[in-house]
């Protein structure tokens, strides 16, 4: 919308990001009055540049850019065991930069203007203002295709309890996880200090004896959102460069592949044999990783099927990964992920 | 003696018609105005309700009041879209609202679309379905509160949460086996636009076009003005009358696709019109329809 | 000799003070950005991209 692009003749005089010309970031031509001449040489995404804003931001230039919303490393990690040395060097020559990472954040992504995706944004989040946050703006956009839409019930499953109690993303994820600390992490993985479920539910403070019991029994042996995950999740599949993948929805238990001694909820990786196939890349290594890693689906409820009741995973296997539903040719690694609840013994 | 006796049975008559009554007395209007609910934000009973997005709350919202929104009322259950919430997590959302049986909530929405308005009817229907029967509905929802340039705030106000004692209200709820039972006795009303009612168009989500056999047509839409503002009384009044008939004790059963236009209809023959007995069928079409069994109407307008 | 002193001064005021007239003009970027209308009658719909990566 064009509301997108307007600026707020306001903040001109009073924000210092405007004490200078328009120039300075964007470069281009401001005396022109002519579009495409004042257009010539335009910088979109200045900040993209982070010593744009390093003068003034000087710390979290320096830590912003070893963090992983800056070098989507993990997209890099997350794949590299399947390739070969030759295959690896080929993925960082002609698909790292051009494709995975083409959806890294500048600054301006979460402070200024909402980012594209797939061509559209919801342009300047207030004006050319620069905001601390605006997470249905920023957020919800990159990760709009799971996390986002889950949360808030769009995807069409129940709301997040921590959305439906107003909570948005920076309500748990705080700005360390962004910024970033300084060290240059491989994968979010490594990261220490991530939200978890305990920071504020703490063990001992369940309302009923019931909770209390259940919780006993699956501590360290479950994930919370293998009994709290309100129901199915996007899965993707068959992706292909430049394609893209399909998806449809779906709530998948079976063994963490990173833990294999805990149950957790598995959201299918869009990795397929011929993925890179385009780039030359056949993936040597394929079966070395599984087509299933751990996840957290971001629509957590109280009372859920399998918390009403035990027969759902221990009678009814309800959701649990089986050998007839792996993904056709799918890597081998798929099979290690299985398991089949036992009956409770009384 | 005789008198005596006389007297007592005059007493006996007059409660009989009158405590039923004390049962729809509502201490606030089941429409109320900008104005009205300016005045009141302060009232320690009175709780305001925004059932917008998270995000369109936090952007600006009416002082002092909170936000619980749609999703939270109404949630997909057994592959049933807009369906109410087990009666155990209903309670703890009107719980973790500081919500009592007593309270006095005014429900505050967007008015942008049909969809919008009929969400306040909704969540309206849902609180007194869970036990709070003093549900009004902002005249206007937000949208003619900034109209108005009446205050806006940019907090977040936390609501003072607790345990929600309150019994379900199942007379206004109908369930497809009561619904089905009930052809050609009570009057069953679709509310929804008449090219769905006739069966000449019907969502992707249901199943087989036409209405429930017997049932008349009322759209809800038709309730609201162009600005989003509750029609008049009188006019309401007209509408039902001329679909319905003017006994308001017979029992009368609201339905739509999902549920959640019909709560329009329900709100105003119930809460603004009196009538006695009107119940919401929460699976609707989307539920009906399924059913080979269920008798079902088309190209017709009877 | 006052006379062109004076005269000097006030030709070196006014030209300052076109200067500065002149600087204030808005530049063509805030110009055009902060004008409503203007945007309105110059935005194209993007194209949407299909099959784009993105995180999701």
């Amino acid at each position: 919308m064009y509301k997108g692009l307007l600026i707020d003749k306001g903040i001109i005089g009073s924000d210092p990001h405007f004490s200078d010309s328009c120039s300075l970031c964007h470069k281009g031509n401001e005396k022109a009055q002519d579009r495409k001449v004042a257009h010539k040489g335009m910088i979109k995404r200045p900040s993209d540049n982070l010593q744009i804003c390093a003068p003034c931001h000087e710390d979290i230039a320096k830590t912003y850019k070893n963090a992983l919303h800056y070098t989507t490393a993990g997209q890099r990690h997350g794949v590299m065991a399947r390739f070969s040395q030759e295959e690896l060097k080929t993925f960082d020559a002609k698909v790292f930069e051009k494709s995975c990472r083409s959806c890294h954040a500048s600054c301006g992504d979460c402070h200024v203007k909402g980012p594209v995706i797939s061509g559209i944004s919801t342009g300047l989040l207030k004006g050319h203002r620069f905001v601390k946050r605006d997470e249905g703006k920023t957020c919800a956009l990159c990760h709009g295709g799971r996390v986002y839409p889950e949360f808030t019930g769009e995807y069409g499953g129940t709301p997040d309890v921590h959305y439906q109690k107003g909570m948005v993303c920076m309500d748990c994820h705080k700005k360390a996880e962004f910024h970033g600390d300084g060290n240059l992490y491989v994968s979010r993985h490594e990261r220490k200090n991530k939200p978890a479920c305990i920071n504020c539910h703490p063990a001992g403070q369940e309302k009923s004896e019931k909770a209390k019991s259940a919780h006993t029994t699956h501590t360290d042996k479950m994930s919370c959102a293998s009994c709290h995950a309100s129901g199915q999740y996007r899965n993707c599949y068959d992706c292909h460069a430049g394609k893209g993948a399909t998806s449809k929805p779906g709530f998948i238990l079976g063994l963490n592949p990173r833990d294999k001694k805990t149950i957790t909820t598995l959201r299918v990786v869009p990795t397929v044999r011929d993925t890179f196939l385009s780039a030359g890349i056949k993936m040597d290594n394929f079966d070395v990783l599984p087509n299933y890693w751990d996840t957290v689906p971001h629509n957590i409820k109280k009372r859920t099927e399998r918390t009403r009741s035990c027969d759902v995973c221990h009678v009814d296997k309800e959701g649990f990964l089986t050998k007839e539903q792996l993904i056709k040719g799918g890597a081998k690694a798929n099979e290690g992920l299985i398991y089949t609840p036992k009956q409770i013994k009384n | 003696m005789k008198m005596r006796r006389l007297k007592w049975f005059c007493l006996l008559v007059i409660l009989t018609i009158t405590l039923p009554c004390a049962a729809f007395a509502r201490d606030i209007a089941p429409v109320v105005s900008r104005d009205w609910l300016e005045k009141n934000l302060n009232d320690p009973k009175l709780i305001a309700v925004d059932i917008r997005k998270v995000e369109e709350y936090r952007e600006g919202n009416i002082p002092n009041s909170i936000n619980v929104f749609y999703g939270s009322w109404a949630v997909k259950k057994k592959g049933l879209d807009n369906e109410l919430p087990e009666d155990d997590d209903l309670f703890d959302v009107i719980g973790s609202a500081g919500i009592k049986a007593g309270s006095h909530v005014v429900v505050v929405g967007k008015t942008d679309t049909v969809a919008d308005l009929v969400n306040m009817t909704r969540v309206a229907w849902t609180l007194i379905y869970g036990g709070v029967e003093n549900v009004a509905v902002l005249d206007g929802g937000f949208n003619k509160w900034k109209d108005d340039k009446k205050t806006i705030y940019k907090e977040v106000v936390k609501p003072k949460a607790l345990e929600y004692k309150g019994k379900v209200n199942k007379a206004i709820f109908a369930t497809k086996e009561y619904v089905l039972s009930k052809i050609g006795k009570a009057a069953i009303v679709d509310t929804r636009m008449p090219d769905f009612y006739f069966g000449v168009s019907k969502l992707d989500i249901v199943e087989k076009p036409g209405h429930v056999k017997g049932a008349v047509s009322l759209p809800s839409p038709w309730i609201f003005a162009k600005d989003g503002t509750f029609k008049n009384k009188e006019e309401l009044g007209a509408m039902a009358a001329g679909v319905l008939g003017k006994d308001t004790s017979k029992e009368t059963i609201a339905n739509c696709d999902t549920g959640r236009l019909c709560s329009g209809w329900w709100f105003v023959l119930r809460e603004i019109l009196g009538y006695q007995d009107v119940k919401a069928y929460d699976g609707s079409m989307q539920e009906y329809a399924k059913d080979p069994n269920a008798p079902l109407v088309k190209y017709s307008w009877q | 000799m006052k006379k062109v002193v004076l005269l000097s001064f006030a030709l070196i005021i006014l030209i300052y003070g076109v200067a500065f007239a002149v600087a204030d003009k808005d530049s063509g970027c805030v110009g055009c950005h902060t004008d409503e209308a203007l945007m309105k009658s110059l935005f194209v719909p993007p194209k949407i991209g299909g099959g784009e990566e993105g995180e999701g």
